[in-house]
């Protein structure tokens, strides 16, 4: 099946985002904009490429991901990775962000 | 150490102003992101996998306390409260916003410090001895050449577009503790047969996807022709290394292609063009740089203490810690005290801020102002009255930085991988971490006996797992991490890159192989054996079969 979403870094401070159905970006996987088909893909790829024309984003790129129990998450190790947070950190309590995760257990 | 004169102040202070125009650019939109990115990869700034990633040199591994401090200070206000140190011996942030980077540069540059040339295609932070200065086996301190190395080569025009990133080591002693054998160039200083001191040049060592050890190119090279035979060797490799494919572009292709004897053939045809010209420096401003590494004041009245003594006896795990993170120094009654950064559990290579600004000020109070920083990820405080040894490590405990685990099992090089960096394909943190709970019990990794356990996320070999005596590669194999072995590397001076032993193996039996490796050595090895010597009496067939009797 078909499930995609795009993800990018925000310009000004890195952070990992996610783009929305409602065209904002979001540090949450949960939140983000699913493309059922090539077409909704490339339509969000659009999305995407404007907010890195307005200096939003940084690197918009698709990644393969599902939704399981109503919540979307990533197909690859890598993705996931990047939506949780490193699986170890020094930082044991996040900081300044509510999107980073402290520790998330080895999967 | 070395105090930046007029000119290195104005270059860095130019530098932050120039880059903070560029950052303001870029987020006013008239800088695009191709633009820019070699911009800011220029000045050490990475996008990483979860943020930006600025890597900040530390020149030959040498911190002063106000230097570490502002470390920690940068951890604090721009970070996430800790740094990584790098087998490098730089320091990587994790989570610097873009746009505080020209703030954070600015306080970097009060202290003398950037990130200028930690990234892109172009010479490299020079590395050297975590020890230098402080070793009896020295002929001579290395830094000072590293320094000088360090000053030719900042925004020499001609070497800012090379073919591939480009990394120098230099060492004073017979015993690497540089690794200089895996680097593009690694420079040792020795005396000649007629006494004279100068360099033995060594070309075309690396490790990534193609792992080579360097060749001496030139046995003895007089020290005061040092820049001018770099040059040479940099416009040979600028001239005729490749640009095509960046996976055939370091110098260690070049060198392995032509033949050493015909790559050593060219430069010394360039040198004769250049040798007489202005690029060596005249013995005055050797001189004056020299003087900066001055030894410092030592006391030559200490000899050490009855109440140290005492101590040795009377406190085993201060005993323990003596055994494997102090040596000797050239001044008797002083010693080198290392501070591992490989606690059982932890993430091999960090620090917090509070544990920087401990070493800090035990380098102040301790260690006549000097932290260094090695290659295998550690913090070193060279000159320590061994009377004090007690005193440092009680507050290394507090700040628990008292593992005693220097050159053991336990003493990993490990990159960020999978964790952090995008180019990752498997993590290595968890991997270091399984691996260093089973082993976690010290008496245990004592009588193991010395032991590198090298680990890198993917080909490109950051942790080193070529030259670990037991290294390990994560692959991805359909999506899933797996680990494969290399057994008998070697990064000192009798460098070689370890054999595959098998295929690799699933993230829940790394750790069980390893022990395999580890109990199958401790089954062979004759009386007083390192692991390493047992490899080569018996090679790797023995190993072989108890990892896949019964995987």
């Amino acid at each position: 099946m078909f499930e995609n979403v795009i993800t990018a870094n925000r310009l000004d401070d890195g952070t990992v985002i996610y783009l929305t159905r409602e065209s904002l970006w979001s540090p949450t996987l949960a939140d983000a904009w699913v493309a059922e088909d090539e077409d909704e893909a490339v339509v969000m790829m659009a999305a995407g490429e404007n907010a890195e024309n307005k200096g939003i984003v940084v690197g918009a790129y698709l990644i393969a991901a599902e939704v399981l129990d109503d919540t979307v998450v990533a197909v690859r190790l890598r993705e996931g990775i990047r939506a949780d947070g490193p699986t170890r950190r020094t930082d044991s309590v996040s900081v300044d962000d509510n999107s980073e995760q402290a520790h998330v257990p080895l999967r | 150490m070395y105090r930046y004169d007029e000119f290195d102040a104005a270059l860095v202070t130019q530098r932050v102003a120039q880059f903070r125009d560029q950052v303001d650019r870029r987020m006013k939109g008239t800088l695009s992101e191709d633009e820019f990115r070699p911009l800011r990869l220029m000045n050490g700034l990475y996008l990483q996998l979860h943020a930006y990633m600025l890597r900040v040199a530390i020149p030959y591994g040498t911190l002063s306390s106000v230097q570490m401090r502002m470390l920690a200070h940068i951890a604090r206000r721009y970070d996430h409260g800790y740094g990584h140190f790098t087998t490098r011996q730089n320091i990587q942030y994790n989570w610097p916003k873009l746009v505080e980077v020209p703030d954070l540069l600015d306080e970097l540059a009060t202290v003398e410090m950037h990130a200028i040339q930690t990234s892109g295609n172009c010479i490299r932070n020079v590395t050297s001895d975590p020890y230098a200065g402080a070793v009896a086996d020295e002929v001579e301190d290395p830094r000072i050449w590293g320094e000088i190395i360090r000053q030719w080569s900042t925004f020499h025009p001609e070497f800012s577009f090379l073919p591939r990133k480009f990394k120098i080591a230099v060492t004073g002693s017979a015993e690497d503790r540089a690794a200089i054998r895996v680097h593009d160039i690694g420079l040792r200083i020795h005396r000649n047969e007629a006494g004279e001191v100068g360099f033995e040049v060594m070309v075309g060592g690396g490790q990534g996807r193609t792992p080579m050890i360097a060749k001496t190119i030139r046995a003895f090279l007089p020290k005061a022709h040092l820049l001018s035979y770099l040059e040479a060797i940099l416009r040979v490799y600028n001239l005729m290394g490749r640009r095509d494919n960046k996976y055939k572009a370091r110098i260690k292709i070049l060198v392995h292609e032509m033949g050493a004897e015909a790559f050593a053939d060219q430069v010394e045809a360039e040198w004769a063009e250049i040798k007489d010209g202005p690029v060596d420096l005249p013995a005055s401003e050797v001189a004056r740089i020299e003087n900066y590494f001055a030894p410092p004041a030592l006391d030559t009245a200490s000899n050490g203490s009855a109440d140290y003594a005492l101590k040795l006896k009377s406190d085993a795990a201060f005993a323990a810690w003596v055994g494997s993170n102090v040596l000797g120094h050239v001044q008797p009654g002083y010693a080198i005290a290392n501070i591992s950064l490989k606690p059982v559990g932890g993430v091999p290579g960090d620090a917090t801020a509070e544990q920087m600004d401990v070493v800090a000020d035990l380098a102040a109070r301790y260690s006549h102002d000097e932290i260094r920083v090695t290659y295998e990820q550690n913090l070193v405080l060279p000159h320590v009255r061994r009377e004090d040894l007690y005193a440092v490590w009680q507050a290394l405990g507090e700040a628990k930085l008292d593992t005693a685990n220097i050159g053991l099992l336990g003493d990993m090089i490990v990159c960020p991988g999978l964790d952090y960096c995008s180019l990752a394909n498997a993590r290595s943190i968890p991997v270091s971490q399984q691996i260093s709970e089973r082993f976690s019990d010290p008496e245990r990794q004592r009588k193991i006996g010395k032991l590198d356990i090298k680990i890198s996320g993917c080909i490109n070999a950051c942790g080193h797992h070529h030259v670990g005596h037991i290294g390990i590669l994560g692959v991805d194999k359909r999506g899933k991490e797996h680990y494969q072995i290399t057994l008998g590397g070697k990064a000192n001076q009798d460098a070689a890159v370890g054999a595959i032993v098998g295929p690799a193996f699933a993230e829940t039996d790394i750790a069980d192989a390893v022990e395999t490796v580890v109990d199958t050595y401790l089954d062979l090895r004759a009386d007083g054996e390192e692991f390493i010597e047992t490899l080569g009496r018996v090679g790797i067939a023995p190993f072989k079969e108890t990892l896949y009797a019964t995987h």
